[in-house]
């Protein structure tokens, strides 16, 4: 099911550009009720240097709206302030599977042992 | 055989804080296959949960006491240990730490564990030590970037305060 994209307001599981080293693409991980509450979302950057580690997750062409296919660096896990965000998501919704191992990639990037897939 | 109360609480609070009783003489007194399982909860409802023996022994289940309502289903399986291994076990069961299946269970969760560390330490350090050139120049730009970002959401919670 395609979950409908949302403009203006800030979407667990959509990606974002940001005003990082560049205007880059950033996963929102934050829950929706922080990010309409807060001043801040917590976000997961977006590379596309494809390179592989316990804490990257690979989304292909299209996916959530990228470019092209990218990886989700989760050891860069962080707090931007919603100023440098763009309202615009890139595309739809990732698929939850995806978003769990986003999940599952953020918990091993603070050192929880969890199994590599 | 005692049975298990389970009682939900009212808000979200209490709901995590369950009270769980042995409330003696109950259904499963009056039917013996029936024995107490895994908790219900509901808002308002003190619930009875009760699962017939023979299911619960055929998944490998809680027979016997049952010292916690939120284990995981167990299975059954038969495993062959060294006599010192076993004599390793029956110390630490005899210490009161927990039953055999429990202790070689923690123990092979730590095992587990370590192991799953291990792997993801090594592919860590393979990844860092793999970067090279633009990639090491990308990882390091964002994480200045970064950094200035989070101060920026640090400055404007001091200001807001």
């Amino acid at each position: 099911m395609t979950v409908p994209v949302k403009t203006g307001v800030l979407r667990r599981g959509f990606i974002y550009l940001a005003r990082l080293d560049k205007l880059r693409p950033v996963l929102i991980v934050s829950p929706n009720v922080r990010n309409d509450l807060a001043s801040d979302v917590i976000v997961v950057p977006c590379s596309t240097r494809l390179s592989a580690a316990p804490t990257h997750v690979r989304l292909r062409r299209g996916e959530g709206g990228v470019s092209e296919a990218s990886v989700l660096k989760c050891e860069q896990i962080a707090t931007l302030h919603k100023e440098d965000i763009r309202l615009q998501p890139l595309g739809g919704a990732l698929p939850p599977k995806r978003v769990l191992e986003v999940e599952r990639a953020v918990l091993r990037a603070i050192g929880v042992p969890i199994p590599l897939e | 055989m005692a049975s298990l109360r389970v009682r939900a609480g009212r808000g979200a609070e209490q709901r995590d804080r369950l009270a769980v009783q042995n409330a003696g003489s109950q259904a499963s007194d009056r039917f013996p296959l029936l024995v107490p399982t895994t908790r219900v909860v509901t808002r308002k409802r003190t619930r009875h949960v009760y699962a017939w023996k023979g299911m619960l022994l055929a998944g490998g289940g809680m027979n016997g006491r049952t010292e916690s309502m939120t284990a995981a289903a167990k299975l059954k399986v038969s495993l062959s240990l060294s006599a010192d291994v076993l004599a390793l076990v029956d110390r630490d069961a005899r210490r009161g730490k927990g039953s055999r299946s429990s202790i070689v269970e923690q123990w092979l969760r730590r095992a587990a564990s370590s192991s799953v560390e291990q792997e993801i330490g090594d592919a860590t350090a393979a990844y860092y030590r793999s970067l090279r050139g633009e990639d090491r120049t990308e990882d390091e730009s964002l994480s200045r970037s970064l950094s200035d970002a989070a101060r920026r959401v640090a400055r404007g919670r001091a200001a807001r305060r």
